[in-house]
């Protein structure tokens, strides 16, 4: 009857074969392996069983890999390359925008502020300095009849003349 | 890869070259079609073209080669899977045991002893044998077998750790003895 190894123990035996094991452990597998014939039957079964392996067919790649191969990383790298102008000139563009939008709004500002300074400055002066077309209107009856009131001479004359009804004969004719 | 890295294009053309029958041989052995094999080759060589330029020498470049085939051959099976393209690989069948359609497999493999079937036969039977180990036993036999790697490479390339690829190892290689074994005694 095949006595069944353990997990541990098929570890330690095929770390062994693998050359995986230290000193200590290959001394200790190599005394395990002198004294039990199945152990020594399974580690032999694994070594065989592994050579097998070999007969697997090495495949490679075909005659036109690596060109295929270069060719594509090359038309990627390209391709990336170009993402990144597009990208670069695409920032640039909006960065100008920005430059300009900027000027406009700064130009805007002034204009805006010109203009303000221009309408309280006459605001200002329009309430608080005098005209001096003010007086001349305000007397302009006055002006206007400057002759006659010059040929009257005095107030007592005009005052008799009012008293004998000579202003209000003149405005009926 | 060094010299890929500073720019030189000529170096990367003989990296490609250098690597290109291992690569493409690997993936013929997971995948089985030389045209899936060789595509999934030239993404590696691509992504390995794209990270150059952050490639540090920490670990041996094979080793991060491999990494990134296995990363790659890992997401093509877990689409292929989603896709319900291809059948999935047995799951692992434990330490030591043998799932139904593993027996049936070596039923079916014992009516042909290798000491009567031709070369082409044996191949047949040893890479249905490699069928009957899930993906992860697969990349590490293909590793440690074809490329002689370490338990550490192959734990670096695996994102595994040592004690891991030894426990795969150790089940892998006993899935394949019991699957094998009566092609070898005859």
């Amino acid at each position: 009857m095949k006595k069944e190894i353990k997990e541990q123990e098929l570890e330690k035996l095929v770390a062994y074969l693998d050359g995986e094991v230290s000193d200590q452990e290959a001394i200790e597998v190599e005394q395990s392996l002198s004294r039990d014939e199945e152990t020594r039957a399974h580690v032999d079964s694994l070594e065989r069983t592994w050579e097998l392996l070999d007969k697997l067919p090495i495949t490679k790649a075909s005659s036109e890999f690596t060109d295929k191969t270069l060719s594509t990383i090359k038309s990627v790298q390209l391709e990336a390359q170009a993402a990144e102008d597009q990208n670069r000139s695409g920032f640039s563009l909006s960065k100008k925008s920005q430059q300009q939008l900027r000027r406009v709004a700064i130009a805007g500002g002034w204009m805006i502020g010109l203009a303000c300074s221009i309408y309280i400055g006459f605001a200002i002066t329009n309430q608080w300095v005098p005209e001096e077309s003010e007086p001349l209107l305000s007397e302009l009856s006055f002006i206007e009849n400057l002759d006659t009131y010059s040929e009257v001479q005095s107030l007592e004359f005009l005052e008799e003349l009012q008293q004998s009804g000579t202003f209000n004969e003149t405005a009926q004719q | 890869m060094l010299r890929a890295k500073d720019g030189d294009e000529g170096a990367f053309t003989e990296l490609v070259a250098n690597y290109q029958d291992r690569i493409v041989g690997i993936f013929c052995h997971l995948l089985r079609n030389q045209e899936a094999a060789e595509d999934l080759a030239q993404e590696v060589f691509l992504r390995i073209y794209r990270s150059r330029d952050s490639y540090q020498p920490k670990a041996k470049f094979s080793t991060w080669l491999f990494r990134i085939a296995n990363n790659l051959a890992s997401n093509t099976r877990r689409n292929k899977g989603r896709r319900r393209e291809v059948s999935l690989n047995p799951q692992d069948s434990g330490p030591l045991g043998v799932r139904p359609e593993e027996q049936l497999l070596m039923e079916k493999s014992g009516m042909m002893p290798t000491r009567q079937a031709g070369l082409k036969e044996t191949q047949a039977v040893v890479r249905e044998a490699m069928e009957t180990l899930n993906e992860r036993q697969q990349m590490a036999v293909l590793l440690h077998k074809f490329e002689g790697m370490s338990y550490a490479d192959i734990g670096t390339a695996m994102k595994l750790s040592e004690a891991a690829v030894k426990s795969l190892l150790s089940r892998a290689r006993e899935n394949l003895r019991v699957q094998l074994e009566k092609h070898i005694n005859g």
